[in-house]
């Protein structure tokens, strides 16, 4: 009797041993956490920004031809009456670094922008000078390749409407624009001449660094305030004849379309 | 001593359970209306993602998805629009029509033991089952949709917010919709056909003799059918360039996702099982017949800089050429095609 308790013991124990071993992938389970986990099956407990950080805001202003971007409006890019219709993005991997070349980075921090939200939390920084902003535009290689269908509707990770996210080469969509072009030169833009640029894919993610001084301090507002200048980002497009890239059936539009980017973003004036 | 003996056994058993269940072997899943597949002999168990396991009711509402026209942006086709049971889950034109008529640029493939698939599309863009799902709903050309509209569209049906949260515990989410519609697509399962009743049966009257030759000349070092159309999937899941097209500009196939010159015009090797029934072939379905297809073979292909170097050309006499189509015709499976099970309700 006492040895089939002892063995009853025994197989107890090493079975949730193994159990507790196995299979489940283990992280945090909380989407509002630093290190969410979307793959995690079993919480590991979840790590969130500690009181000494303090909260920042990035404040993305859109401009074009000298005014505000305003999404379905008309525009002249290129000399070429342009409807934009929808332009968004994404900026990912939010770094400030310090004189000494220290770098914060906040990895959780995702954010979907578009012309009709300004202002974004980008999660809590220590307070401190800072001499650079550092931030990607898209997505990186590893989330970009994630299941989407483990975020919820309304994380900027999740299913979106319109979609940010290409199911025929499975990765997000970094950056989104579609409108209508004139296509036929009488000086309106017509459905004729309908575009898309969609830019996406691990070798399009953009690293933009912006040397400014910003201070973080409690008690204060701590609002980092960016510019995106449009026309940069259209400039050498020839808007009515070649407008349209899904990067793989456009190439030579794509790259000049991220060469832009790197020259649009700035600190606001 | 008996019952002590009596104990030791329930330990083990119970033990055995236990490590079981950590195995990623799917025929042991401890829910209790966990779905056993039903795999036919010969074929090794599929994997089944640790986040999906199969339960019949998630089964079936996966397949109400997968015959689901609200699934369209117009609410006018569904999965089983361009996967029809009748051609294998495949169909019978070159490019199947998507919402309002409109034309993609390639043959809807078979869904034929799909769950053993390793990667998803004819060039693999798409990496599981689940994800795969926003592909067709998503596209412009198939059904225009959206995953966000399509939420909204589920959550306003009482019946799929029933079923949805006696599945899944939830509300009709991306989640939900992906992991039931793959659940689903993994029991779409032919292994019956009279070919794997001769070999993986034992049945060894179901084939005559010119079917057997036929099987003899697929599986022969000439022919080398079966150096890509290789086991019981007759696959083996690499992507060539089978020389059926010198010009692929239409469509690069794996250099659409690879971007790399040495892999345009190669395409996922696909299965060959109910061949018979999936025509038109080739990735643009701009080949009509089993016949055309070992002409190209024989002739030795178009030579395109790509072209997979297995192709080499051989000769068949006219009789030859029948017994290998006579048996290409063995592989299908007329108990897949009429199952139940995996037709429209």
């Amino acid at each position: 009797m006492k040895k089939s308790v002892f063995l009853l013991t025994l197989t107890t124990i090493s079975a949730v041993m193994f159990l507790s071993s196995c299979a489940k992938k283990e992280g945090c389970m909380d989407q509002a956490a630093l290190n969410f986990d979307p793959e995690a099956e079993v919480d590991m407990g979840c790590e969130y920004a500690t009181d000494d950080d303090v909260a920042v805001t990035l404040h993305m202003h859109q401009n074009i031809g000298g005014g505000e971007l305003v999404e379905e409006s008309m525009y002249t890019i290129n000399g070429v009456a342009t409807n934009l219709n929808l332009v968004q993005f994404y900026v990912s991997a939010i770094t400030l670094v310090d004189a000494a070349g220290n770098e914060i980075t906040n990895d959780d921090v995702y954010l979907l922008v578009t012309p009709e939200e300004e202002a974004y939390s980008i999660g809590n920084f220590p307070a401190g000078d800072y001499t650079q902003i550092k931030f990607d535009i898209g997505i990186d290689s590893v989330t970009n390749h994630a299941d989407p269908s483990k975020y919820d509707i309304g994380n900027p990770l999740g299913a979106q409407f319109p979609s940010m996210h290409w199911g025929w080469s499975f990765g997000y969509i970094f950056l989104r624009i579609d409108g209508e072009a004139d296509a036929d030169g009488n000086g309106v833009p017509d459905t004729d001449g309908q575009f898309e640029m969609h830019l996406g894919s691990d070798a399009y993610l953009a690293t933009i660094e912006i040397d400014f001084p910003i201070t973080i301090a409690e008690g204060n507002e701590n609002i980092v305030h960016l510019d995106a200048d449009w026309d940069t980002f259209f400039t050498g497009v020839d808007m009515a004849n070649d407008n349209t890239t899904h990067v793989t059936d456009n190439a030579a539009l794509s790259s000049l379309l991220y060469e832009n980017i790197f020259n649009m973003f700035s600190a606001e004036e | 001593m008996k019952k002590q003996n009596t104990t030791y056994y329930i330990c083990l058993f119970v033990a055995g359970i236990i490590f079981s269940s950590c195995a990623k072997d799917p025929k042991i899943i401890v829910e209790p209306d966990a779905y056993v597949l039903n795999v036919p002999s010969g074929f090794a168990l599929p994997n089944i993602p640790d986040d999906n396991p199969l339960t019949a009711a998630k089964i079936a509402l996966g397949k109400k998805l997968f015959y689901e026209k609200a699934l369209s942006v117009d609410s006018t086709i569904s999965c089983g629009t361009c996967h029809k049971q009748e051609f294998a889950f495949s169909d019978n034109v070159a490019i199947t029509a998507g919402v309002e008529g409109r034309l993609g640029f390639r043959n809807a493939p078979t869904l034929t033991n799909i769950a053993w698939a390793t990667e998803m599309l004819m060039d693999g863009g798409n990496p599981t089952l689940e994800t795969q799902v926003y592909v067709p709903i998503e596209t412009h050309f198939e059904m225009d949709f959206n995953m966000v509209l399509l939420v909204n569209r589920l959550n306003a049906d009482a019946e799929y917010v029933d079923a949805f949260n006696n599945v899944f515990g939830s509300n009709p989410d991306p989640f939900g919709i992906t992991r039931a519609l793959a659940a689903f697509e993994r029991t779409i399962i032919s292994g019956n056909s009279r070919f794997d009743q001769y070999y993986y049966q034992g049945k060894t009257e179901v084939l005559n003799e010119q079917e057997i030759n036929g099987m003899q000349l697929f599986f022969s070092p000439t022919l080398k059918c079966a150096s890509c159309h290789t086991g019981y999937l007759f696959t083996d899941f690499t992507y060539q360039n089978n020389g059926f097209f010198a010009d692929y500009s239409a469509d690069s196939g794996r250099a659409r996702i690879t971007l790399l010159s040495e892999d345009v015009g190669k395409f996922k090797v696909p299965t060959l099982r109910n061949i018979a029934l999936t025509g038109p072939y080739m990735h643009n379905g701009q080949i009509n017949s089993l016949e055309e297809i070992i002409d190209s073979y024989s002739n030795g292909g178009s030579g395109h800089i790509n072209q997979s170097e297995l192709i080499q050309g051989f000769v068949l006499t006219a009789q030859e050429k029948e017994n290998l189509i006579l048996f290409l015709n063995t592989l299908t499976d007329n108990q897949f095609i009429h199952n139940p099970d995996l037709g429209e309700d």
